[in-house]
């Protein structure tokens, strides 16, 4: 397994993935070591507890080793791990009609260290509310590009639409995020 | 946990057969090419371009070369994967799925006047030969692609019923000179139609699932 702390980039992903799609089992560790934890922090921020997450990492993994023959080398492997993931969690929340239990993001109150107080300030929390409050669309955009650090065109094709469109969409959250912030003061 | 789910993992995975890209290749091109010798044979069978040969000629190939245009290029639109192997939006799937018939009604209708004829009939055999031909490609796309969509399966297989229809209704149009709005909606569009639909019902075989899942 690789060292934790070492983040695997996207072209290393790719090539990766461009391997085990040419059949190098080998090349599945360095896939999960990238991945698993990038989609480990999407699905947590969208609320969804342990065995869950961990269930749906297994899936995405599971589908992505069902396509592996169809994946052209070249392709950014990583907006399409995280829209399946999406997917995923989306049937999820439908098969379980959770979606209206869904709990707050203020309710994450277990991150270590910094982050912990860090949220423990009371302009954090009043953020981590107002992002919570986002309408759907403009929330799952900025958490996938300045919480999972997609790029705009990544986040487009995950989400399936324009680059425009999620322009928008974190432009509007900012601007929400901004008011929040301007009334705290 | 992670540990064990990663070993767990990593057992489904060995554990499910999955083609490489090598494989998927050979598939699809074994697949493709029996259908395109499926399709030219039941074409060449039913007597061709020589059973539309009251029509002018002129008008022929422009039908013909107008359909294949449309066939052509909404096939590029949803077989291009593009930069990720998200493939397309479904928008983008569902917009050119819808746009197929009437595409085809309204090139068959724009030559109305120099197709024009008495007494058409119903349009069972181009029906017929239009779902004859649709099939085998629909199936031909299927094997394909078969387990390559982790997204949006049911929209992939109705564009892909719809492409079939599409590329059905070239060599219909080409081998049936009549025109008559009745004739062309059951014997040219409705095929169209109902590939989409067996397209759509074909979303299970589509979808990257793995049995374990």
């Amino acid at each position: 397994m690789l060292p934790r702390t070492r983040r695997i980039e996207a072209p290393e992903l790719n090539a990766a993935m461009d391997r085990y799609a040419t059949g190098d089992s080998a090349a599945f560790d360095v896939l999960y070591d990238g991945l698993a934890p990038r989609l480990r922090a999407m699905l947590h921020r969208q609320h969804c507890a342990d065995p869950l997450t961990e269930d749906l990492i297994q899936q995405t993994f599971l589908r992505m080793h069902a396509a592996r023959g169809h994946y052209c080398r070249g392709q950014d492997v990583v907006p399409w791990a995280f829209a399946i993931a999406r997917r995923l969690m989306i049937d999820a929340w439908r098969q379980n009609r959770r979606e209206r239990d869904r709990p707050k993001r203020n309710a994450v109150a277990s991150l270590p260290g910094p982050e912990e107080e860090l949220i423990a300030d009371e302009t954090a929390r009043r953020l981590a509310r107002t992002v919570d409050e986002l309408p759907p669309l403009h929330r799952e955009a900025f958490d996938l590009v300045k919480m999972d650090g997609l790029s705009i065109e990544e986040t487009a094709r995950v989400l399936g639409t324009s680059a425009n469109a999620i322009k928008l969409r974190i432009h509007r959250a900012y601007q929400s995020l901004r008011n929040a912030t301007e009334g705290s003061k | 946990m992670n540990n064990h789910a990663r070993e767990q993992l990593m057992a489904a995975v060995s554990a499910v057969y999955s083609p490489t890209r090598r494989e998927v290749q050979t598939r699809g091109r074994l697949s493709f090419s029996a259908a395109v010798v499926w399709m030219c044979g039941v074409f060449l069978s039913v007597g061709a371009f020589a059973h539309s040969a009251s029509r002018p000629t002129l008008v022929t190939a422009a039908i013909t070369l107008g359909l294949c245009v449309l066939a052509a290029t909404t096939t590029a639109v949803v077989l291009a994967r593009g930069a990720t192997p998200i493939g397309r939006s479904q928008s983008t799937l569902a917009l050119t799925t819808a746009l197929i018939p009437f595409a085809v009604l309204g090139w068959l209708a724009f030559w109305q006047p120099a197709a024009a004829h008495a007494d058409v009939p119903a349009g069972w055999r181009c029906g017929g030969l239009a779902l004859l031909m649709g099939v085998a490609l629909l199936a031909a796309m299927t094997v394909a692609n078969r387990r390559s969509d982790a997204i949006h399966p049911r929209s992939l297989g109705a564009a892909f019923g719809a492409i079939a229809g599409a590329w059905a209704a070239v060599f219909a149009a080409a081998w049936c000179p009549l025109f008559d709005l009745p004739h062309t909606l059951f014997g040219h569009v409705v095929p169209v139609l109902l590939l989409t639909v067996a397209g759509a019902l074909t979303a299970r075989l589509l979808a990257a699932r793995s049995p374990i899942c």
